[in-house]
């Protein structure tokens, strides 16, 4: 007898486009609160103080070098809710080139950067990735492993072990305080429930994803990182899309998102080669990343947004 | 281990020439033993492994001067069993083919014509197991493929025909097409491997990361 058309249970790929229709609706409905609440341009010179405010301690929760400094004439960061009205603005940019959404950010100034992990071949082209980043600039990192991944962990804790190392010479400078070292070196790690296991029933499937989500949300307001940076996995997504929605959110409710504006990374790996993995293509076309890079140049007639940076192995 | 003592021994017993010449790959490939390294990382692919398992690959691989397999099975279920006696995970191969188990010994004076075929599951790195070979045989898998043509060895790819979305295959054919490594699937395992042929095959330049930093750094500002 063959088995019923409609209690069949629906594919991976079903389970997944529902989810991406969520959060295509999510992405439209904030975008279009977003411009509905955006203040009109003539007010773009005139400072918020109490904005101002809650800004300036989010600023102090980050490395020495601040933009707050005693010089009051000193123009505010994008971040603030003063320049509400240019970062709606660049987010709609219908060209290729991602605007970049961190004017405010000197060259030196520290970014916190959440790493979200996954199995195998993609930790091993993350930790390639990271290897060629200034680690004193993309600090503190903020790791995110899947509950199921226990091999990652063991990388993590190699990696920085060998950041360790590589700055000892520069903590040991007479010019780099104490604090400014341990602000290099710090690292988190935080373990976050898979959204679907394999051959996993479809309507447990849903409430799965659901808390997945909402426990990558949380993670990603509590950690409130300055970048996210994903490679693949489908734990990423959660994540990415509430990094997304905290950027798109905090305009409108700047002291909420404390002015974090966080800015969301995709790196395809080197094995997708004509068309971007699942995780790519949603990040790609909800535009929830704010650049999606690739390995292989033809991807670049397929997704004209992708950038090509050379492949890492 | 044990096994890989003998090997070692085997290896240094054996004092002929191989037919053939040379190693014919690029640096870093064992003295005069040209091994062939099958690997499936650390997928399952006994499609591949029952395709090895089979006289008249050895065959050809003894044609075509190579003087050692080895099988890296990964979490495949199937074990060789046709060029290996059952239940052992070595064998050394004389003359006219027969199986014989154990190390190279007693009547040993051709060692020409010994052909060594050994199988195991998991290696903490295979670095070693490929830098000694001069041909591997691996999966279709991003992190095998890369790493060989690092090792600049010559490669053949074979592509698991029952993944779900095979999109490595298009992995094999881009790079095939740039002529780093040849690929074939396990049924054109046999044909595949008589013509293979290294010398048409150019060096792959590995990327670096640093670009892409580069990129991430300008996005930020």
């Amino acid at each position: 007898p063959s088995p019923h058309p409609v209690l069949q249970p629906p594919n991976h790929h079903i389970y997944l486009l529902l989810l991406a229709l969520a959060l295509l609706g999510a992405n439209v409905a904030l975008r279009a609160v977003t411009v509905a609440l955006t203040p009109p341009p003539r007010r773009r010179h005139r400072r918020l103080p109490q904005v101002a405010d809650g800004a300036r301690e989010a600023e102090g929760r980050r490395s020495a070098a601040s933009h707050w400094s005693a010089d009051a004439s000193s123009a505010p960061p994008i971040q603030s809710a003063a320049n509400t009205s240019s970062a709606p603005a660049s987010y709609w940019s219908a060209d290729g080139s991602s605007a970049s959404p961190s004017q405010s950010d000197a060259s030196h100034h520290q970014l916190k950067t959440m790493i979200v992990l996954g199995s195998g071949g993609h930790t091993a082209e993350m930790f390639a990735i990271l290897h060629a980043l200034d680690a004193r600039r993309y600090a503190p990192r903020a790791y995110v492993l899947a509950a199921t991944d226990t091999t990652s962990r063991v990388k993590v804790a190699r990696f920085e072990e060998r950041v360790d190392k590589d700055l000892a010479a520069a903590c040991k400078d007479a010019v780099t305080s104490d604090a400014e070292c341990a602000s290099w070196r710090a690292h988190t790690i935080t373990v976050i429930p898979r959204s679907r296991e394999v051959g996993q029933n479809y309507l447990y499937s849903v409430f799965t994803t659901l808390y997945a989500l909402a426990f990558g949300a949380a993670t990603a307001l509590a950690q409130r990182p300055d970048v996210v940076v994903c490679n693949g996995p489908g734990t990423c997504i959660p994540l990415c899309a509430a990094a997304f929605a905290l950027r798109m959110a905090s305009p409108v409710f700047p002291r909420w998102a404390g002015g974090a504006a966080p800015v969301v990374i995709y790196v395809e790996s080197i094995a997708r080669v004509a068309s971007l993995s699942l995780t790519g293509k949603l990040l790609y076309h909800l535009r929830i990343a704010d650049a999606v890079y690739v390995q292989w140049e033809g991807l670049r007639r397929k997704y004209p947004r992708a950038i090509y940076a050379g492949r890492i192995m | 281990m044990p096994d890989a003592e003998e090997a070692e021994g085997s290896r240094a017993r054996r004092g002929a020439v191989v037919p053939g010449g040379g190693d014919g790959g690029e640096s870093g490939a064992a003295r005069d033993s040209r091994n062939v390294f099958v690997t499936v990382g650390t997928t399952s692919f006994d499609a591949l492994i029952e395709a090895m398992d089979c006289a008249s690959v050895v065959a050809t691989l003894r044609a075509k001067g190579y003087t050692s397999l080895t099988l890296q099975i990964g979490r495949g279920l199937y074990l060789p069993r046709n060029i290996v006696p059952p239940g052992a995970s070595r064998a050394v191969l004389r003359g006219g083919g027969s199986v014989g188990e154990g190390a190279a010994d007693e009547d040993n004076d051709e060692g020409r014509d010994e052909f060594v075929v050994e199988y195991f599951d998991f290696k903490p790195s295979l670095e070693q197991s490929m830098r000694w070979a001069a041909l591997v045989v691996s999966h279709a898998g991003a992190g095998s493929v890369f790493e060989a043509l690092g090792l600049r060895r010559p490669l053949l790819v074979v592509v698991n025909e029952t993944l779900m979305g095979n999109h490595q295959v298009e992995l094999a054919e881009e790079l095939a097409g740039r002529g780093h490594l040849q690929w074939c699937t396990p049924a054109d395992l046999k044909h595949a491997l008589v013509a293979f042929e290294p010398k048409g095959l150019t060096t792959y330049t590995p990327g670096n990361p640093v670009k892409l930093a580069a990129a991430f750094d300008t996005l930020l500002g």
